[in-house]
């Protein structure tokens, strides 16, 4: 049961940080910068990326040769819910 | 006269109070849904019962103050007890569980007692005369609104616990939601002292009221900083 809870909260932490790199970066960012920011393979971060571009919170852009990935609104909602789920995790000094 | 007064003082602020607890609840549900955590589906179901027991001891007992007239002076403190005694078991099976979060051991479990305290009830009856709202001692009072002292007094024991652990989450983070999550626990704690102390000396019971009304509002405050953070 354990692994199951760990399975899911890595998933969100690492969604999480994958869109806080993103919005840091302006809103776009290139593969790259995600890598490193997020601390993800390259593969990982690929696998990431295309089951969050097909759940709408990034959307991946051209711009001349250069692949970036810019956060959606709906990529926004769920960071400022992630910030304000871990704001309440910490005010009763729980975490997950 | 007085007990009315009591009564009308412990159902309105209760309301409050689950309005409160009900509001947190929502709030881990919404984080549940988002995050699929066996923790805060925990939350949820923790304030959800709070809340549940809060109100429906608040209003349940605002109803059958007004209908005091009408009741039988055995049913009004049957009834009375019956919710009393519901809300305990809620109380301290939602602060259990709350605890078991902390503590990620063992299972929660809550203090029922089945009508020990019914029975010096049921003894004072003969005394009561057709008005029920009008015969009663402060004495009596404490113990229609609240269920029994020991009760009181292994819920006491659970926020204590909660109180130490928000405490030293305060102490560690020293930020200002950790502070009003730590000064609500402190304050249910403190409240709770008066709820037992209260059976034998009923000024207290108000004082009980006014910490855990305090508890709640410092809880609400945290709530309204994290959804608008």
């Amino acid at each position: 049961m354990r692994g199951r809870t760990a399975r899911y909260r890595s998933k969100l932490r690492i969604i999480a940080d994958i869109l806080t790199v993103i919005n840091e970066e302006g809103g776009a960012a290139g593969p790259t910068r995600i890598l490193y920011g997020a601390n993800l393979s390259h593969e990982r971060m690929m696998r990431y990326l295309a089951e969050m571009e097909e759940k709408g919170l990034v959307r991946r852009v051209e711009v001349g040769n250069r692949t970036l990935y810019e956060i959606t609104d709906r990529g926004r909602k769920l960071l400022r819910e992630v910030r304000k789920m871990e704001e309440f995790l910490r005010a009763f000094g729980l975490g997950i | 006269m007085m007990i009315g007064w009591f009564i009308m003082l412990s159902s309105t602020l209760e309301v409050v109070e689950g309005l409160v607890a009900m509001l947190t609840c929502y709030l881990a549900l919404r984080f549940y849904s988002l995050a699929r955590e066996r923790l805060f589906l925990a939350l949820f179901t923790s304030f959800l019962i709070l809340g549940l027991g809060l109100l429906i001891h608040g209003l349940a007992a605002g109803v059958v103050l007004l209908m005091a007239p009408r009741l039988r002076p055995s049913t009004f403190v049957l009834t009375l007890r019956s919710l009393a005694l519901t809300l305990s078991i809620c109380e301290a099976f939602a602060y259990g569980l709350l605890a078991y979060s902390y503590t990620r051991y063992g299972a929660p479990r809550h203090g029922g007692q089945t009508g020990q305290g019914v029975l010096p009830s049921l003894m004072l009856m003969p005394a009561l005369a057709a008005s029920p709202t009008n015969s009663m001692g402060q004495e009596v009072v404490v113990g229609l609104v609240r269920f029994h002292p020991l009760l009181e007094g292994l819920i006491l024991a659970i926020l204590a616990y909660l109180a130490f652990k928000t405490i030293s989450n305060f102490l560690s983070e020293k930020d200002v939601n950790p502070f009003l999550v730590s000064f609500s626990f402190l304050f249910l704690a403190a409240a709770r002292v008066c709820f037992v102390l209260a059976f034998s000396l009923t000024i207290l019971y108000i004082t009980a009221h006014v910490l855990q009304l305090l508890a709640f509002l410092s809880l609400l405050i945290v709530l309204l900083r994290v959804v608008r953070a």
